[in-house]
Formats: structure tokens, C-alpha cells, sequence
């Protein structure tokens, strides 16, 4: 056995499946990478641009009128949605564009659901000046509409696809697809911690800056680790951002919350985690929403940005450990927390958080006054407010 | 049913290329899919790969994506098309190969899906999504049911790699011809693939198959001036949805012994 075989892998997840004709690029990826994630002048490079053009470090927010209203205990929100762009996604995008412009790559292609990666994306490459096209189920583009309109104005030639559901797998697809076409000269900018080694790993790298500032952050508070930190998980690279640096603290609970939609049958939910089994797509070994047969099964969340039918390796590896407990939260709890926070705290979250608050809203009040929950609240719901108003409109007319 | 190699080994005794088309299991319909392998057989193919659809085919274009989805409309699961190939007419005896990729492998169990298909008549396995370093466990399953694990070449593949290819490869190897996804490039007059098949030819004297883009008798006449078989996927389809479905056999037919004259002559 070549001892290569079992590179990429977390556990038994993970690995590199994909096509002959990507190899070289993702070995090239890979070894640039292994050079540049200890190469002073990247990461000082990648550090002013954290800092001055995103604006990190993200405050840890200490909510205190949820936690009064909630009535348990202490919740802090890591407020990612205050990066430029809006989400956390931005960290990710601005580490693999700078690692694109040392590859030479002219040009970058991305996937996008909820607009969020896709939006990040077009900033990074409008920054340094990388040509960009972002691929995008139709279903998505109606449903997250400002974030299309933003993306045109950055330069950024937005794809429609029209195959499968028209949403986040099929734009992985369409870009995976392009990708195989342009290697020669492309990046693909992969937005979760999803798809073939090395991209989980390079994808949680940049994303576990949320993690390493809410450790130094919470320490400063509290002068303590929290009890349990709480994110939620479509491809993952949220939480895996924001969990990597509490993995050996065996003392922090963590929780990831995955969309259940309408329901857990087929076709009604994309918890990947809760209600999949192990199987191959986009590349890697990993939980998967399929029937019987290994076909990929159809999902639904009211959430663009958790509608996946997979979900990263490392996740399935951490369900499997067990270091992780996986939950689920449907559409109507997740849009009641987010009406719930702009009401209390004033802050809109996007509706991808918006499921990790209503986990923690009901797993909050079981824990004492004296113990310390933190969600990640990893994006703003502007993009969302269309789906809100429509709700509520929905909900008017029931009533 | 010969085995890949004996069917290369009697086409280099004739001197002739291997022409091998691609059929999509149940496409348009079942019934008509059986009748495009028999058609197949007359015009004179040396060995056919049968598509199994999986509803996400990344190294697919759009006609083999559509032609995936009609078949897993029409119920081409792993099972029903093997029955269906196990019951083909005695007379029909091309050695056929599957083309699919990894999931549905490992959902049917890789062990049971290689048993099953060789009671099928399956002797080869094309899975794009399935890399080299990944393959051992998928070839050692195959080849304990006589089934060859065919390996890919792209213009991609760095010559460092050859050797490994070469080490790993059975049956033959899968040349792709473009930097690019399945799909019929008619206009393409030269796929500039001299100095990759030399390479190729380097390090191994398995029989190279090209593939991937291929749509004209004449862009097929050649490739088997280069290589020691063709492979037709996308071309066929198109001709398929250009007939009423009572016509495609015979339009099929018709199309590939077109080939086969031009790859002869």
C-alpha cells in the first residue's frame, strides 16, 4: 500500500476522488499550500488583510437581553457577520486567492448558495485583481437576489445553472466541471470544508481564526472556557472554524445544528449528519443525503447556504469520534429565531445561524445561570429579508 | 465472452482498432437499449461500455448528464441493468464494459457489484471519479471477479505519473482526448495528442483507447492511425435523440459502420 493512500483522510472520511485530468492541479494545490502555510510573507500578507480589510478579530458579543430572555445560560455570539462582506466565508476566500495569485492562476471559479462564498469571492478577486466567475443554481439566485445584483457589481460573471435542484450541488458540480475544462489556467475557490483533499483542510485552516479569537476572547471575558459552543453546519466550514481550537478541551460541549427543512423525510431536510449514510460525492468519503440505490437524494432547507445533501469529512469524522454531537432545527424554529434576535438584540441574522440560535435558544435553558454558551454567528440575514417578509406574509394569511 | 485482452490481442493479429461505443443504460428506454447493443454488435464493435447514470456525473457534459437522467427515470439501478444484460440474447457475445462512478460502486458493495456484473457479462470498469490513489481496494475487487480496472491518461497526467499508471493499469488504457468533460467536438480537427501517447507508449505496452469528444468517422479514422482503439459516447446520443426511438438502432447502426469502414480503410 503506497503510504500516500490514506492521505486526506480524517478517519475513515475524506480522501480525493476526482477526475484524472485534476490530479496535477490538486498536487500542485497541495504542495504549494504545504509551502506557503509557514511562509512568513504569506501569512503576514494574509494577516494585514484579516485585519485592515476585513476587520478582524470579530468581537465575541457578550448578548445579554437573550440570555435575560432565554432565562439559562450566558450567551456570547461570535459575530462573524460583522467581516466585510457580511459572513465568515471571506477568511477562506482570502487565503486561497492569495494562494491562486502565488500559483499563477489568472483565473477563479466558485460555487455559491446563499450568496455568501459567492459574494467573498468576487471581493477577493476584485482585490487582487483575479478574473472570477461563480456558478449558482437558479433556485438560488431568486432566493438570495441582492447577493447576485452584489457579485455583477464586483466584476464577477455570475452562471445560472439549470440542472438537479438548481442549488449549491449543482453549482459544485457546474464549477467542478469548468474546473476540469480550464485547470490549466484556474483555481477553483471551493467555499466549505467540502470536496477532494486538500480542501477541507485548507478551507478549516483559514476558517479556524474564528476559533483561535473566541478561545483568547472568551479566556479575557470569563477568564474560562465556555461550557458549549454552538454552530450550524451545511458543507461545515463554520463550525469546523470555529471548533478546531476547542477539539481538545474535552470540558466545551460542542454542538452542530444541520437544517431538518420540512421534515425528515426525503427530500424534506439536509441533515446530512442525522439522517444520511457514508457515501462519495464532490470527492470526498462523507456523510451523504442518497436513496437506496446511491443516488443522490433532492434536499430542502429554508436556509440556501445549509441546503447540501453532504458535508465535510472532518464532520463525519467528528459524529463518528463522537467529540461532536450532531442535532437538527427546522425551517419555522430557525425563522423564529431570527425574528427573535432582531427584536431583542437587534442584530439580523442570516438564516444559516439563525438554526444554531434556535438550537441554543431550547439547549440554553436546560444549563444554569452559571454556565457559558457560544454560537457562532457566522453571517448577516440582509440577504435573507426577502424570505422573512414572505413568511410572514405566509403566516398572516393563516392566521 | 472474451476478455478485454484477448479481444486486443486478436485485433493486433488483425491489425485492426478496436472500436468501442458508449450506450447509457436504459436510454432512451430499455427495450431500445438492448436493441442499440445488438445493433452495435453488427456494425462491427469490439467491445461496448454501458453507462450506468448517477444523478451527479462530474466528468460528464450535458448530453450524457440528460441522457443520466432519463435513464434514472427509466430505472436503471444497478440490479435492473444487470438483469437486463444477463438476458440478452445468446447470440450477443461483445465483451462489455460498465462506466460509472464511485458511489454507486461502493453502495451496491464492491465485492457483490463485481460478482454481479461478471455474471453479467461485464469484463472491464470505467470510473471517472475514481483516482488512482484511491483504486486499490475497487481493483483488487474487480480483478477477483476477472474484471479490469481500466485506468485514465488525460493530457493533464504529468509523465512522472506514467509509471504508477502504467504499474496499476489492466486491460487497457483510457486516453482522454481534450483537457475537458465528455461531449461531441465535431469541429475539432487535431486533439494534439502525439507527445502523450509517446509518453504513454513509454512506459507501457498496455493497448491505448481514446476517448472523450470523438463525434466524426473521420476524426475516429485518426485517432486509430495512433492508438489501438475508439471510443464513441456523446456522437451516439445526439444521433439517438435525433430519431424517432423505433429508428435509433438502425440510424445507430448505420453511423458506427460508417466508422468502422473509415477506421478499416
Amino acid at each position: 500500500m503506497p503510504p500516500q493512500l490514506k492521505r486526506g483522510y480524517f478517519g475513515d472520511f475524506g480522501g480525493c476522488f476526482i477526475p484524472e485530468t485534476l490530479q496535477n492541479a490538486i498536487r500542485e494545490l497541495d504542495d504549494t499550500y504545504n509551502r506557503l502555510r509557514t511562509d512568513n510573507h504569506f501569512i503576514q500578507e494574509l494577516d494585514y488583510l484579516l485585519k485592515h480589510y476585513v476587520g478582524r478579530p470579530s468581537p465575541l458579543y457578550f448578548a445579554s437581553n437573550l440570555t435575560t430572555e432565554w432565562g439559562g445560560a450566558k450567551v456570547y455570539l461570535k459575530r462573524e457577520d460583522l467581516n466585510h462582506t457580511g459572513a465568515h466565508k471571506i477568511n477562506n476566500c482570502i487565503g486561497q486567492a492569495l494562494i491562486a495569485k502565488f500559483l499563477g492562476k489568472k483565473r477563479i471559479v466558485a460555487e455559491t448558495g446563499a450568496g455568501q462564498h459567492g459574494v467573498a469571492t468576487a471581493t477577493a478577486c476584485a482585490l487582487l485583481g483575479i478574473e472570477c466567475v461563480v456558478y449558482m443554481g437558479t433556485v438560488d439566485m431568486e432566493r438570495q437576489k441582492p447577493n447576485v445584483e452584489k457579485m455583477r457589481l464586483l466584476g464577477t460573471e455570475v452562471i445560472p445553472v439549470h440542472s438537479g435542484a438548481k442549488t449549491l450541488k449543482d453549482a459544485i458540480n457546474e464549477a467542478l466541471r469548468d474546473w476540469v475544462t480550464n485547470v490549466r489556467n484556474t483555481h477553483y475557490l471551493l467555499g466549505s470544508a467540502v470536496g477532494p483533499h486538500p480542501f477541507p483542510t485548507i478551507v478549516r485552516d483559514f476558517q479556524s481564526v474564528i476559533g483561535t479569537e473566541t478561545k483568547e476572547q472568551i479566556l479575557e471575558a470569563e477568564k474560562r472556557l465556555p461550557d458549549a459552543i454552538i454552530a450550524c453546519v451545511g458543507g461545515g466550514s463554520n463550525a469546523i472554524g470555529i471548533f478546531q481550537s476547542f477539539l481538545d478541551d474535552k470540558e466545551v460541549q460542542l454542538y452542530g445544528v444541520e437544517a431538518q427543512g420540512k421534515g425528515e423525510n426525503a427530500g424534506e431536510h439536509a441533515a446530512s449528519l442525522s439522517l444520511g449514510r457514508p457515501g462519495v460525492l464532490h470527492g470526498a468519503y462523507s456523510f451523504l443525503l442518497q436513496d437506496e440505490h446511491g443516488q443522490v437524494t433532492e434536499t430542502h432547507s429554508v436556509s440556501a447556504g445549509l441546503d447540501y445533501p453532504g458535508v465535510g469529512p472532518e464532520h463525519s469524522y467528528l459524529k463518528d469520534t463522537g467529540r461532536v454531537t450532531y442535532v437538527s432545527v427546522g425551517d419555522e424554529e430557525a425563522l423564529f429565531a431570527f425574528e427573535e434576535l432582531a427584536r431583542i438584540e437587534g442584530i439580523l441574522p442570516a438564516l444559516e445561524p439563525a438554526h444554531a440560535l434556535a438550537y441554543a435558544r431550547e439547549f440554553s435553558k436546560t444549563l444554569g445561570k452559571d454556565k457559558i454558551v457560544i454560537i457562532n454567528l457566522s453571517g448577516r440575514g440582509d440577504k435573507d429579508l426577502g424570505i422573512v417578509f414572505e413568511h410572514q406574509k405566509r403566516r398572516r394569511g393563516n392566521e | 465472452m472474451n476478455s478485454i485482452s484477448d479481444t486486443f490481442d486478436r485485433l493486433k493479429k488483425d491489425g485492426k482498432c478496436a472500436l468501442m461505443p458508449y450506450f447509457m443504460a436504459n436510454y432512451p428506454d430499455s427495450e431500445t437499449f438492448s436493441n442499440l447493443l445488438i445493433a452495435a454488435q453488427k456494425s462491427g464493435a469490439d467491445l461496448i461500455e454501458v453507462g450506468l447514470p448517477f444523478s451527479d456525473p462530474i466528468a460528464d457534459g450535458p448530453t450524457i448528464q440528460e441522457a443520466g437522467q432519463v435513464a434514472i427515470r427509466n430505472d436503471a439501478t444497478v440490479q435492473n441493468v444487470f438483469d437486463l444484460l444477463r438476458d440478452l440474447p445468446r447470440s450477443f457475445s461483445v465483451p462489455l464494459m460498465i462506466m460509472s462512478y464511485t458511489n454507486l460502486f461502493l453502495q451496491y458493495g464492491l465485492d457483490r457489484f463485481f460478482e454481479t456484473a461478471a455474471r453479467a457479462g461485464i469484463r472491464g470498469a470505467v470510473i471517472p471519479d475514481l483516482s488512482l490513489e484511491e483504486s486499490g481496494p475497487y481493483r483488487e475487487a474487480a480483478g477477483k471477479h476477472g474484471i479490469d480496472l481500466i485506468q485514465f491518461v488525460t493530457p493533464t497526467t504529468h509523465k512522472s505519473r506514467l509509471a504508477a499508471v502504467a504499474e496499476t493499469a489492466r486491460g487497457f488504457i483510457y486516453l482522454v482526448s481534450v483537457t475537458g468533460v465528455t461531449g461531441a467536438r465535431p469541429e475539432k480537427k487535431d486533439f494534439g495528442l502525439q507527445d502523450q501517447i509517446e509518453n504513454i507508449r513509454a512506459s507501457t505496452d498496455m493497448p491505448v483507447c481514446i476517448g472523450f469528444g470523438i463525434a466524426t468517422p473521420e476524426q475516429a479514422a485518426a485517432m486509430a492511425r495512433l492508438v489501438d482503439g475508439v471510443i464513441i459516447g456523446s456522437a451516439i446520443i445526439d444521433i439517438i435523440k435525433q430519431h424517432p426511438i423505433s429508428d435509433a438502432p438502425a440510424a445507430v447502426e448505420n453511423f458506427l459502420r460508417q466508422v468502422r469502414n473509415k477506421i478499416d480503410s
